[in-house]
């Protein structure tokens, strides 16, 4: 498993396809965070959902850098295949933590926030959501289960607006209004449990994806 | 008298969405140490066939059965489109395979001066001739010795010195006790001693009457 992840991590870093998600990630931390001073984690509700946004185009990225003939070979050489399928999704994960972590710091050096531990610790337990929720829906937009540039594009972006938007749909949605404080909870930080609550939903949603994306590309390999 | 069976197919048949079947009920049996032929036109379902038998794909109907654990597989082509150098790919393959880094890395190098690679291991793969990227995937597939050695139309690209190494390769895998399938068409099968042949045509496969027994 670790040969595979850092066969996986290899093959996105010499392919060069993280560079655009991780520019638009960026861009976005830069103009919705810099010289903010309201509170600290409505900010991170901001980078959090930017986070979503570019996991998915990051798994996209990890998963679509092999061709198809290189990602049999992979399959073949791997004992389990599902392990190809968790290798790319860890590979993007530890991609998407080092953008976490830019995304958790960036905001306290270019805007004037109160810092505190509950703060800290929610935008980390929110940008860790996206980032699985994120990889679990990019899974799902990659080869082999959508080979087509275009269909892959346009349903990675109708699956993000969906979580984004869709009130009811968790973890995303209700936990970025409860960031923001567009739910009844109009705390300055709220409580910090729930998130962890949130975390964990992201990343079974996340597993999910995968086993459904495992399944759908072994019949279409 | 046969010896352990390698892998099964049972009433195997594929189908991708609601486009026309590519396989339709195919039983095949390949023992240790054989070695099979499949012989098909272009598009009869051959190289599905082989990636159900190395078990990349999942088949729509059917059983697979007794696959083993170590499998080297060779696609009919590999237009590797990455970046990554020759010898950095087949170190990784072989990590994969479970070697150390050090073992991977002298088997690689084993491997890619015995087939000869042109113009060397530290070239992309993106940048290699076809017959080129060819050599790396066949030692990609032999990183570690395989129990079934899946070969899709693997003289296809290579060049005349390369066509006898590998019908060398495959027989002293079979000589070891492993198992190779290989596609091809039916002229290039003379080319390697087979203990099996099957036709295929039209996604049906059936097991060639005649024993063939070839030239090297």
């Amino acid at each position: 498993m670790k040969a595979l992840i850092r066969y996986t991590l290899a093959n996105l870093f010499v392919s060069q396809r993280f560079v655009a998600p991780t520019f638009l990630y960026l861009a976005l931390l830069a103009v919705l965070t810099s010289n903010d001073s309201g509170p600290l984690v409505g900010v991170y509700a901001a980078t959090a959902g930017s986070l979503l946004a570019a996991a998915v185009w990051i798994a996209v990225a990890v998963a679509n850098a092999e061709d198809p003939a290189a990602r049999w070979v992979a399959l073949a050489n791997a004992r389990r295949t599902s392990d190809v399928t968790a290798a790319t999704a860890v590979a993007a994960l530890l991609y998407e933590a080092a953008l976490g972590i830019v995304g958790l710091l960036y905001p306290l050096v270019s805007g004037h926030h109160t810092v505190s531990a509950s703060a800290l610790g929610i935008g980390a337990a929110a940008e860790l959501t996206c980032a699985a929720v994120g990889t679990g829906l990019g899974l799902l937009c990659a080869r082999p289960v959508i080979v087509r540039t275009g269909v892959s594009t346009l349903t990675g972006i109708a699956l993000v607006l969906s979580v984004l938007l869709i009130k009811e749909l968790p973890p995303v949605s209700p936990m970025l209004r409860r960031m923001t404080g567009g739910s009844s909870v109009r705390a300055a930080v709220p409580n910090a449990l729930p998130f962890l609550g949130f975390a964990i939903l992201g990343v079974a949603a996340l597993y999910g994806c995968g086993v459904v994306a495992h399944r759908l590309g072994r019949r279409r390999d | 008298m046969h010896t352990r069976r390698v892998v099964t197919l049972v009433g195997i048949g594929k189908q991708y969405g609601r486009g026309y079947p590519v396989l339709t009920d195919v039983d095949l049996t390949v023992h240790a140490g054989e070695t099979v032929a499949v012989v098909g036109g272009n598009g009869s379902g051959k190289s599905t066939l082989l990636r159900i038998l190395a078990g990349i794909t999942l088949p729509t109907r059917g059983k697979l059965k007794d696959l083993p654990h170590s499998i080297g597989y060779v696609p009919e082509r590999f237009s590797a489109t990455t970046r990554m150098s020759a010898y950095a790919y087949l170190c990784h393959m072989g990590r994969i395979r479970g070697l150390s880094t050090p073992q991977a890395a002298r088997r690689t190098e084993d491997l890619l001066e015995r087939l000869r690679l042109e113009p060397g291991p530290d070239f992309a793969i993106r940048d290699l001739s076809k017959g080129n990227a060819q050599k790396v995937a066949l030692a990609q597939s032999l990183m570690e010795r395989p129990e079934l050695l899946i070969l899709d139309e693997p003289w296809s690209g290579l060049d005349s010195s390369a066509h006898g190494t590998l019908s060398a390769i495959i027989a002293e895998t079979a000589a070891a006790g492993s198992s190779v399938v290989f596609t091809d068409h039916r002229e290039s099968i003379a080319r390697v001693e087979t203990s099996q042949r099957y036709e295929i045509d039209g996604g049906r496969v059936r097991k060639s009457l005649q024993r063939r027994q070839g030239h090297r």
